[in-house]
């Protein structure tokens, strides 16, 4: 096995997988959906809460992914061939984490242009909404993979996970609708921002490591 | 004089889940040798072998493996081992052929030909694994000792679900691999028909 194969066959089955995507994808718009249905369809309150409920939703339907990123490969023996490849396991893992990253935060950048016009999200703050959830999103996979590594061979992972995943999740949350609110405000949104890039780069350093740590504990056990 | 390659195991004690396994087991197989490890079921045979490949930590003692009267590295030696253990790593939704690649990128379309030749597989090539028996799946997983130059081979019950065809096809491959200087370790409750490999208990 090589880096350049694992890449290639990865993203070859993540395609074959789709419906997995589609249905975070569909999960993204729904949730956002319900807040004009159930709450208010009126712009005095959509427009102000529309990079909330998008980020909202966004947070939602990324636990989804990071629930079921190693699972299938743990059960058919395929982590385990690869803690065993004699490639380094933490880039590994690194590279399988951007690949799911790039498949589902790419359809769901492509969609929020149109989630924000039926928000009446200002045409101004969807750069903001797009660059928050550029910045911030990776950070939601790289922390995601740690626990999701962590709790593989829990019985049961989903509420577990939930407890100790969301209390990392709720800086990115807060920087990234503070950048919005901020803008919004008419203020400048660059400095949540860049907390932003700067808790990417830091799940980026410590991620890779600790998510094959978490994924050899689960596969020791 | 030792021979160019080996592995070694010294003292070596393994526990799981509280139960000790092993208490300072010693073994050393050389070039062309082929070591099988029996014992009962839960005695650890499979443990033993994931010790050596890193994935359980042992409780004492040391592995080392040595080429060209070198010592190797962990990850030195993973890259020239090979191991097939109970579950056989193939991803459900990809075909026969490009679960080859994706562990042999550099195999040619003639060789994965004639490597799923050897165990009756050639039509299927373009197969999802997830169509496949058992057994077949256990024979595609095999397919990689044929398209993979690695030294150290650690099966662990290869005969599990194959037919009488595909054990005598494992058993020429197995061969094959001793004449060429490799090192094979493994664990099965069936002994080889066509040669006789050192038997080590685990008790």
């Amino acid at each position: 096995m090589t880096y350049l194969s694992f890449v290639k066959y990865e993203c070859l089955a993540l395609y074959r997988n789709k419906q997995n995507l589609f249905n975070a994808l569909l999960f993204f718009v729904m949730v956002s959906l319900l807040f004009p249905l159930g709450v208010s369809s009126e712009e005095a309150f959509l427009a102000p809460a529309a990079g909330g409920i998008i980020w909202c939703a966004t947070l939602l339907a990324v636990l989804m992914v990071v629930d079921g990123l190693f699972k299938n490969d743990f059960h058919d023996g395929g982590i385990e061939q690869l803690a065993v490849s004699g490639l380094s396991f933490a880039w590994l893992m690194l590279l399988k984490v951007m690949i799911h990253w790039l498949a589902t935060i790419g359809p769901l950048l492509l969609i929020t242009p149109l989630l924000g016009y039926m928000l009446f999200l200002p045409t101004d703050s969807l750069v903001v909404v797009l660059l928050s959830l550029l910045f911030g999103s990776p950070s939601l996979f790289l922390i995601g993979s740690i626990v999701a590594g962590l709790t593989l061979t829990l019985r049961q992972s989903a509420l577990l996970m939930l407890v100790l995943i969301l209390p990392f999740y709720l800086p990115v949350l807060v920087f990234a609708t503070g950048a919005i609110k901020a803008q919004q405000a008419g203020l400048d949104p660059s400095a949540p921002l860049a907390i932003l890039l700067a808790i990417f780069f830091l799940s980026l350093a410590i991620s890779p490591l600790l998510t094959a740590i978490s994924l050899r504990a689960s596969l020791a056990s | 004089m030792q021979s160019p390659t080996s592995l070694t195991l010294k003292n070596v004690s393994l526990e799981r889940a509280e139960r000790s396994l092993c208490e300072g087991f010693c073994l050393t197989i050389q070039a062309s040798e082929a070591v099988r490890v029996v014992g009962e079921n839960g005695a650890g045979k499979s443990s033993l072998l994931k010790a050596i490949l890193g994935l359980i930590r042992l409780r004492e003692g040391d592995i080392e493996y040595c080429s060209n009267h070198h010592m190797l590295s962990r990850e030195e030696m993973l890259k020239q081992t090979l191991y097939i253990g109970h579950s056989a790593g193939l991803k459900p939704t990809l075909t026969v052929e490009e679960s080859l690649r994706y562990y042999a990128p550099s195999a040619s379309s003639a060789q994965i030909k004639s490597a799923l030749g050897i165990f009756a597989l050639a039509e299927f090539v373009h197969s999802p694994i997830k169509k496949l028996s058992a057994g077949q799946v256990r024979k595609v997983a095999l397919c990689r000792l044929c398209l993979s130059q690695k030294t150290l081979w650690l099966l662990d019950e290869p005969y599990t679900a194959l037919d009488i065809q595909a054990i005598e096809a494992l058993e020429n491959l197995m061969q094959q691999h001793l004449i060429n200087g490799g090192i094979l370790l493994l664990t099965s409750h069936q002994a080889p028909v066509s040669f006789k490999p050192r038997q080590v208990e685990l008790s």
